[in-house]
C-alpha cells in the first residue's frame, strides 16, 4: 500500500465504558461512576468519571482507596463483552462510509480505512465532520483523527491534547493527511507510548531518557533493535508508513437469500402461500447445501408500486425444518397487504449457524423433545415475541427475585447453551418422597400468586413482633384465623450500592395467614422492632 | 346438494358432534364421584370450562391448577398455556409456589396479552397450534385464559364461547375460562360452570396443621351437561394431588397464636 494513497480515520470512545455503565444503570453521566478490573485479585480502577477524577480517584488505584476516598461513588466490573458488542455496532454502522472497517476494544476506538471513499463525503475533512456530528448527536464522547497510517491515526486520536485540549461535549477532529515530512514533524512532540508498544518498552525506554518520538528518529534501527527487540522499530516504521500494517476489519456476515421476480404481478391470498411456501423451500435447500442452521428468516415483497414489505421469524433454536419453517411462516399470506400485486419477492436467512450431525448416541437427551421449542416458536411468530413467556427461576432468597419472567425464547437460547444447576425453590414435589417433603414444602411455602411490587397493608397486632390478627386492604377488612410463622429473610446487602431502587435494606418476617373466611395470605413486616427500625406491613401473594 | 340436504347434513353433524355416544369423550376425572356423576364421568378434554371466584384470594387460581396438575399427568407430554395479563393486580403465577403443589412451571407457557378480545384470539391461535392439520402435532394439554370479564358484554360473550368451543372441537384440548367475580354469569356456551371460594380448613389436630400441605374450597358446580348441580367443600392435597370431599366446616372465631415454626434465612 502506498503511503501518499492511504487515508484512516481512527475513531476514540475514551470514556466508553463510563458512559456504558450510566446508560445500563440510569446513572446521570455525572455521577461518580468508576470501572474496575481484577489484576491477581485485586479490583483496581481501569476507568474513572470526571466527576469521580475530580473527588480524587485515579487509575490504578484500589477500589478499596476510591471507596475510602469517595464511598458514594459506584463502583461497576470492566464489562469486555458490553464493550466489544458496541463498538461491533458502530463499526457496522461506519460501513455507510467505508467498507473496511473494524475494532480496537483495547484501546476502545474503531478504525476506518477510507482509501479512496472520502470524495463520497467532499474529503475526509467533511468526512470526519459528518462523523463528529453523528457522534454529538447520540452524546457519545469520541476522539476522531485522521493520518496516512493506523499506527498515525491510532496516535493522534489517543494523544489529541498535544494538539487541543480535549472537552466532554465536543472534540475537533485532528486530520494529518500531509506529506511524509509534516506527519513526521507532528508525530514529534508524542511520548513513545503513542507507539502502541509495552509497557515494558515504554519503561525501557524512560530509563534511556527516551521519552517523545523525535528523539528516537536520530537512532539507528540496529541499536533499537539490539536495545529494546524489533518490536520497537517495526512500530516506528508502521506510523511512518514505512511498514506496512494489516489490521483484522469486521466480515460482514453475508444472509443467504433466495428470490423469485414474477412477470405478471402476483394476486391473492392461495398465490401468496404458495410464493411463501416455495421460497421457505428454496431457502431450506441452500440451508441443506451448506449444511448451515438458521435462527432468524426474513420474507420480503415488493409489491408494483415499489413498497417494500418485509415480515420475520425467529426461532429459539436453529433449524433448517421445512416442516417447521412452513408451519411458522402459514400465517404471513393473510398479513401481507399486496394492494395491486407483487413483482418480487425474496427470503433472507440470518443468524446462521454450523448444523453439523450430531451423533444422537453421545447426548440421547439433546433432541429428545423439541415440541415445546416447536410451540413456542409458533406462539411467538403469531403472537409476537414480547407477549410469549416462561417462568425462570433466580437463585436468590428474595422473593421478588426468585423468578424472572422472560420471553420465552430466550429462555430456550439459555437452556440450549447453559446447563441449568438445579435450584432449591422449583424442586418438584415428588410423590414417592411425600413424607419427607412435606417438612420441606411446610417450610418453603411459597404462594401461587405474587404481588409485585408488594402492596402496603394496614395491620392490627396483639403485640408488635405478633402476626396480624386483622388485616385491612382495599377497603375489605380480613379478620385472621390462624397465622404461622415467622420465615425471616434478610435484605441483600451486598446488592444495597448497585440495586438500591429494587431492594430494600431491611429485613423481613414473613407469615402466613389464613383469615376466617379462608383466604391464605403471604404478609410479611418489614423492619425489625428490636433494632428501632420503622415496621411497615405488606401483602405479598396468596395461596391456594 | 339442495336445501332440504343441506339441513340433514347439518342435522348429522350436530348430532355427531354433540350427543352421539359413539364419539368417544375423554374426560379428566376429579376422583370425586358425585362430581365425575354430574359431568358424565369428569372434565371432558375439547370443551370449555368456566371457573370463577370472587374477590382477591388464591382460590379460582388454586382450583385451576388442581385441575391441570390432573391434566398434566393425563398428558405427560403436554404443556399448559396460560394467556392472562402479567400486570395483573391479582400477581403474577408464581414458579416456587407452582413447584410446591407438584405443577413444574417448566411446562407453563404464559401468554401476555391485557385485552380480553386479544386474549381470546391468542387463545384462538394457541388451539390452532394443537391442530393436526397433518404435520406434527404440537402437545398442548390445556389452555386458560383469565378474560371471563367478557360477559359484561353478553353478545360478545357468547360469541365467544362459540369461538373457543370450536377450537377446542378442533384441538381436542381442555380450555378453561378464568374470572374474578363474585355475580352469576351466563354459562350457557360452556361445558361446565364452577363458582369458587375459600374455605377455611378443617384442623383435626395440632399435628396436622400443616399450613401449607392443603387448600380447601366452597365450590358451587352450578352448570354441566346432565343438567345436575353439585355444591360442597373439597380439600385439595398437594403431596398427592388429590382431591377429596369435606364437610362443611365453620371457622373458629378466637384467633390461633402462631405456631412454633421460625425459619431464617439471614446471610
Amino acid at each position: 500500500m502506498s503511503f501518499s494513497n492511504s487515508e484512516f480515520i481512527y475513531i476514540w470512545f475514551y470514556d466508553l465504558p463510563v458512559r456504558l455503565a450510566c446508560y445500563q444503570k440510569g446513572w446521570q453521566l455525572d455521577t461518580a461512576v468508576a470501572i474496575y478490573h481484577i489484576v491477581n485479585t485485586r479490583h483496581i480502577i481501569c476507568y474513572a468519571s470526571n466527576t469521580a477524577k475530580q473527588a480524587g480517584i485515579l487509575i490504578d488505584m484500589s477500589v478499596a482507596d476510591a471507596q475510602a476516598i469517595l464511598p458514594t461513588c459506584h463502583f461497576r466490573s470492566y464489562d469486555d463483552i458490553a464493550v466489544k458488542n458496541w463498538l461491533s455496532r458502530v463499526g457496522q454502522w461506519a460501513w455507510r462510509y467505508t467498507p473496511l472497517t473494524g475494532i480496537d476494544s483495547e484501546s476502545l476506538g474503531i478504525w476506518m480505512n477510507v482509501t479512496g471513499a472520502t470524495h463520497l463525503t467532499s474529503g475526509i475533512a467533511a468526512m470526519c465532520d459528518a462523523l463528529q456530528t453523528e457522534f454529538n448527536r447520540i452524546s457519545v464522547s469520541a476522539q476522531i483523527a485522521a493520518a496516512p497510517t493506523y499506527g498515525a491515526a491510532w496516535a493522534f486520536a489517543h494523544f489529541s491534547e498535544f494538539f487541543t485540549r480535549p472537552t466532554l461535549q465536543q472534540n475537533k477532529p485532528i486530520i494529518v493527511c500531509d506529506e511524509r515530512a509534516i506527519l513526521r514533524q507532528k508525530l514529534e512532540p508524542l511520548p513513545v507510548a503513542a507507539l502502541r508498544i509495552s509497557a515494558d518498552i515504554q519503561t525501557g525506554l524512560k530509563q534511556a531518557g527516551l521519552e517523545q518520538i523525535y528523539q528516537l528518529w536520530g537512532i539507528s534501527a540496529i541499536s533499537l533493535t539490539t536495545r529494546f527487540g524489533t518490536d520497537l522499530v517495526q512500530r516506528l516504521g508502521q506510523i511512518i508508513g514505512d511498514v506496512s500494517e494489516l489490521q483484522k476489519p469486521l466480515i460482514i456476515p453475508t444472509p443467504l437469500i433466495a428470490s423469485r421476480n414474477y412477470l405478471t404481478p402476483l394476486l391473492g391470498v392461495e398465490a401468496i402461500q404458495k410464493m411463501i411456501r416455495d421460497l421457505v423451500s428454496l431457502i431450506c435447500i441452500q440451508l441443506a447445501q451448506r449444511h448451515l442452521l438458521t435462527r432468524y428468516i426474513v420474507i420480503a415483497v415488493k409489491r408494483v408500486d415499489s413498497t417494500i414489505i418485509r415480515r420475520t421469524i425467529s426461532l429459539s433454536r436453529p433449524s433448517r425444518s421445512e416442516s417447521l419453517l412452513h408451519r411458522l411462516t402459514a400465517h404471513l399470506a393473510a398479513d401481507i397487504d399486496v394492494e395491486f400485486g407483487i413483482e418480487h419477492s425474496w427470503i433472507e436467512a440470518k443468524k446462521l449457524s454450523a448444523g453439523l450431525p450430531v451423533n444422537q448416541a453421545f447426548d440421547p437427551t439433546l433432541y429428545k423433545d423439541d415440541s415445546k421449542d416447536t410451540l413456542i416458536d409458533y406462539l411467538t411468530a403469531r403472537l409476537g415475541h414480547n407477549k410469549v413467556h416462561q417462568l425462570q427461576c433466580i437463585d436468590s432468597w428474595q422473593p421478588e427475585s426468585a423468578q424472572r419472567v422472560q420471553p420465552a425464547q430466550q429462555t430456550i437460547r439459555q437452556l440450549h447453551t447453559h446447563v441449568s444447576n438445579s435450584l432449591p425453590y422449583w424442586q418438584l414435589q415428588d410423590e414417592s418422597e411425600t413424607s419427607d417433603n412435606i417438612n420441606l414444602v411446610s417450610f418453603s411455602a411459597r404462594p401461587l400468586s405474587l404481588l409485585t411490587p408488594a402492596v402496603l397493608v394496614d395491620v392490627i397486632a396483639l403485640l408488635p413482633d405478633h402476626p396480624p390478627s386483622m388485616i385491612r386492604w382495599r377497603k375489605q377488612n380480613w379478620q385472621i384465623h390462624q397465622a404461622t410463622g415467622p420465615e425471616r429473610i434478610g435484605p441483600s446487602w451486598w446488592l444495597n450500592g448497585i440495586l438500591s431502587n429494587q431492594h430494600s435494606d431491611k429485613t423481613r418476617d414473613y407469615y402466613w395467614l389464613e383469615t376466617q373466611s379462608g383466604e391464605r395470605l403471604w404478609v410479611y413486616r418489614e423492619g425489625l422492632i428490636e433494632r428501632g427500625e420503622s415496621v411497615e406491613w405488606f401483602l405479598h401473594g396468596f395461596f391456594a | 346438494m339442495n336445501k332440504q340436504q343441506r339441513f340433514e347434513t347439518l342435522k348429522n353433524e350436530i348430532w355427531q358432534n354433540y350427543f352421539s355416544t359413539n364419539k368417544a369423550q375423554k374426560a379428566i376425572s376429579l376422583d370425586i364421584s358425585e362430581i365425575d356423576d354430574c359431568l358424565n364421568g369428569g372434565l371432558t378434554i375439547g370443551r370449555v370450562h368456566l371457573i370463577t371466584g370472587s374477590g382477591y384470594s388464591g382460590a379460582v387460581r388454586g382450583f385451576t391448577l388442581a385441575i391441570l396438575r390432573k391434566v398434566m399427568r393425563e398428558r405427560p407430554s403436554g404443556y399448559i398455556v396460560w394467556c392472562t395479563n402479567l400486570n395483573s393486580s391479582h400477581g403474577i403465577l408464581y414458579g416456587a409456589g407452582l413447584a410446591a403443589i407438584g405443577i413444574d412451571p417448566r411446562r407453563l407457557i404464559l401468554v401476555d396479552e391485557p385485552h380480553p378480545l386479544r386474549g381470546v384470539a391468542a387463545m384462538e391461535e394457541v388451539l390452532g397450534a394443537a391442530r393436526q392439520d397433518g404435520e406434527a402435532a404440537i402437545q398442548i394439554a390445556a389452555v386458560v385464559g383469565d378474560y371471563a370479564q367478557l360477559y359484561r358484554n353478553s353478545d360478545l360473550w357468547h360469541k365467544t364461547a362459540r369461538r373457543l368451543q370450536f377450537a377446542a372441537e378442533q384441538a381436542d384440548v381442555l380450555v378453561i375460562i378464568n374470572g374474578i367475580t363474585s355475580r352469576i354469569i351466563p354459562a350457557a356456551g360452556f361445558e361446565s360452570y364452577w363458582q369458587v371460594s375459600t374455605a377455611v380448613r378443617q384442623i383435626l389436630s395440632e399435628s396436622n396443621n400443616r399450613f401449607y400441605d392443603s387448600a380447601s374450597w366452597h365450590i358451587k358446580l352450578s352448570r354441566t351437561r346432565s343438567g345436575r348441580h353439585w355444591t360442597g367443600n373439597l380439600s385439595w392435597q398437594f403431596s398427592t394431588g388429590t382431591l377429596s370431599h369435606r364437610p362443611v366446616f365453620n371457622s373458629k372465631t378466637s384467633y390461633r397464636l402462631p405456631t412454633n415454626q421460625f425459619v431464617s434465612h439471614i446471610s
